[in-house]
């Protein structure tokens, strides 16, 4: 997504008045969606979600 | 049992008793309620400060009702098994007179103008409400230092979360500061801290317990339930929270415990955590040794199989957060700051889902629901992961991020049968290992009785964290 794109998302979702100041917040949100979106339809495993990539780390 | 565990505690102290031994105790005027309610402000003292479990405290009121449940009873006016019972509540469900902030900034200064529906069956029974206890953020995400209070705990080891989103419930109970105490649960949170902590905790069936009085998280995912130390103390609190405690003639979830797991047809969900996701080898052999156990106590162990664990998550994750922004998005907007950044970043989540996106995962979670109900015409109840792995440390973020959703609760609140999660085991480091067992819709009865023979058939429910002598 680049920037023009980015911006067209967040105004659409009338939350323009956050780019300013909230920016990587928004990227982050739109990224988490995006993620809920492609798992909802079986596109991916929400590739967002490390505990369906990552195995448990028994060192920690 | 592991080798090198903490023995069990003689239970000799008020605040390790169970709130039906305690319970029995005042019933029969051996114990005071105020003698209690004191034991109880003398342990909330010496481990509160340690544990963060209470964002308020009211020692004073609690030992007025304390005083006044004994004079009821002295007078012969008992109401029933909650009477002079402390309870603690989760701070998004309101107390008449107490604040309700939900942990957040957001809502600093709301002072609860009347009861939720549960806090006022729970007096009406007698109950004692000392407090509001801590919770992650609006009841969604995990534990932040990003708030206006620090968060909860967990009483096996305070270098590591206690779970959530009920978390001072859980740190709370597990570390004897309360008997009993209520959580809320969208996605798991009344059963995450259940099995972090190793206690009990249950969500019933959706729509069994009244909301109202509660801030929402997501209209069609919410529950209100028991986090107690006992199967039994779980089934106590869940007749007060449905209204039924002090109901003269009412039955109880307690009816017919004893009865055992004999006959039970149970369906052990494998693939949740050996195929869909992988749980960690101490969680998976405790689950194993769970269906040995039951087996061992009469009931009939074969593998059930649902649809992944990754579609109900999808379903659960697109729900929740499509709900929560209807209910926060207005606040979201107008006082961005005010959230912790972990909750604003999911909260905002919701703002890119579309109508569709919910409609159509409205549309799955019908489909999945008819896979489990199809399940259950074969099975009474099902034992199924809670926890993948154990509480991981509160101040390792990489760590928590990785770990926090490694979790299979979630499915049941897409479909909202009754579950429950109890100890299972202790990990190498010692951290509370779980499971979960799930019933037919409003049929806790069997679950709860599931759950008492297996604790009846270990000893877990019997240790002690160590972090909280």
């Amino acid at each position: 997504m680049d920037a023009e794109e980015f911006r067209i998302v967040v105004q659409r979702a009338g939350l323009e008045p956050l780019l300013r100041t909230h920016e990587p917040d928004l990227k982050t949100a739109i990224a988490y969606a995006e993620g809920l979106r492609g798992a909802l339809f079986g596109k991916n495993d929400i590739a967002q979600e490390p505990w369906q990539k990552a195995p448990p780390n028994p060192t920690r | 049992m592991a080798e090198g565990a903490p023995q069990p505690d003689p239970m000799s102290a008020l605040h390790w008793r169970t709130a039906s031994d305690l319970a029995e105790a005042i019933r029969t005027r051996r114990l005071s309620p105020v003698e209690l309610v004191e034991a109880l402000l003398a342990r909330i003292d010496t481990v509160g400060p340690k544990l963060d479990a209470f964002l308020h405290l009211d020692a004073e009121g609690a030992l007025a009702a304390a005083r006044e449940a004994e004079r009821q009873i002295a007078g012969g006016s008992y109401l029933g098994p909650l009477h002079g019972l402390p309870v603690g509540i989760k701070d998004c469900i309101d107390i008449a007179g107490m604040p309700t902030t939900c942990h957040s900034k957001v809502f600093l200064g709301n002072i609860a103008k009347a009861d939720a529906t549960v806090t006022a069956y729970l007096r009406r029974a007698g109950a004692i409400l000392p407090g509001k206890l801590a919770m992650h953020e609006c009841a969604i995400d995990g534990p932040d230092f990003d708030l206006p209070f620090p968060p909860a705990r967990n009483p096996w080891n305070r270098n590591h979360h206690p779970g959530g989103s009920s978390s001072g419930s859980g740190a709370a109970v597990a570390s004897g500061m309360l008997p009993l105490a209520v959580g809320t649960d969208a996605g798991g949170s009344i059963r995450h801290p259940a099995s972090a902590c190793g206690i009990v905790g249950l969500k019933p069936t959706f729509g069994l317990v009244p909301v109202h009085g509660a801030i929402p998280l997501a209209y069609s995912l919410d529950h209100i339930g028991p986090l107690a130390r006992s199967v039994a103390d779980a089934a106590l609190l869940l007749d007060g929270l449905t209204g039924r405690a002090g109901e003269a003639g009412a039955s109880s979830y307690g009816d017919g415990l004893e009865r055992g797991a004999h006959g039970l047809r149970i369906g052990f969900v494998r693939h949740f955590h050996e195929d869909d996701a992988t749980a960690d080898e101490e969680t998976a052999a405790a689950l194993d040794r769970a269906a040995d156990v039951l087996a061992r106590e009469g009931a009939t162990i074969e593998t059930a199989i649902l649809p992944r664990l990754q579609e109900f998550m999808a379903v659960v994750g697109t729900i929740m957060l499509s709900e929560a922004w209807s209910a926060y998005g207005p606040l979201v907007r107008e006082r961005p700051d005010d959230f912790g950044g972990m909750t604003r970043r999911r909260f905002l989540s919701g703002a890119f889902l579309s109508a569709s996106d919910y409609v159509d995962a409205q549309r799955k979670r019908a489909a999945l629901i008819d896979a489990v109900e199809a399940v259950f015409a074969d099975h009474d109840v099902l034992l199924v992961a809670s926890s993948l792995c154990p509480a991981s440390r509160i101040d390792d973020a990489e760590e928590l991020a990785r770990t926090y959703p490694r979790q299979a609760r979630g499915p049941f609140n897409v479909t909202g049968h009754p579950a429950l999660a109890m100890m299972a085991g202790l990990s190498a480091s010692g951290m509370p290992l779980s499971l979960q067992l799930v019933g037919r819709y409003r049929d806790e009865n069997t679950l709860l009785r599931a759950a008492f023979a297996f604790e009846r058939a270990t000893e877990w429910h019997t240790l002690r964290p160590t972090d909280t002598p």
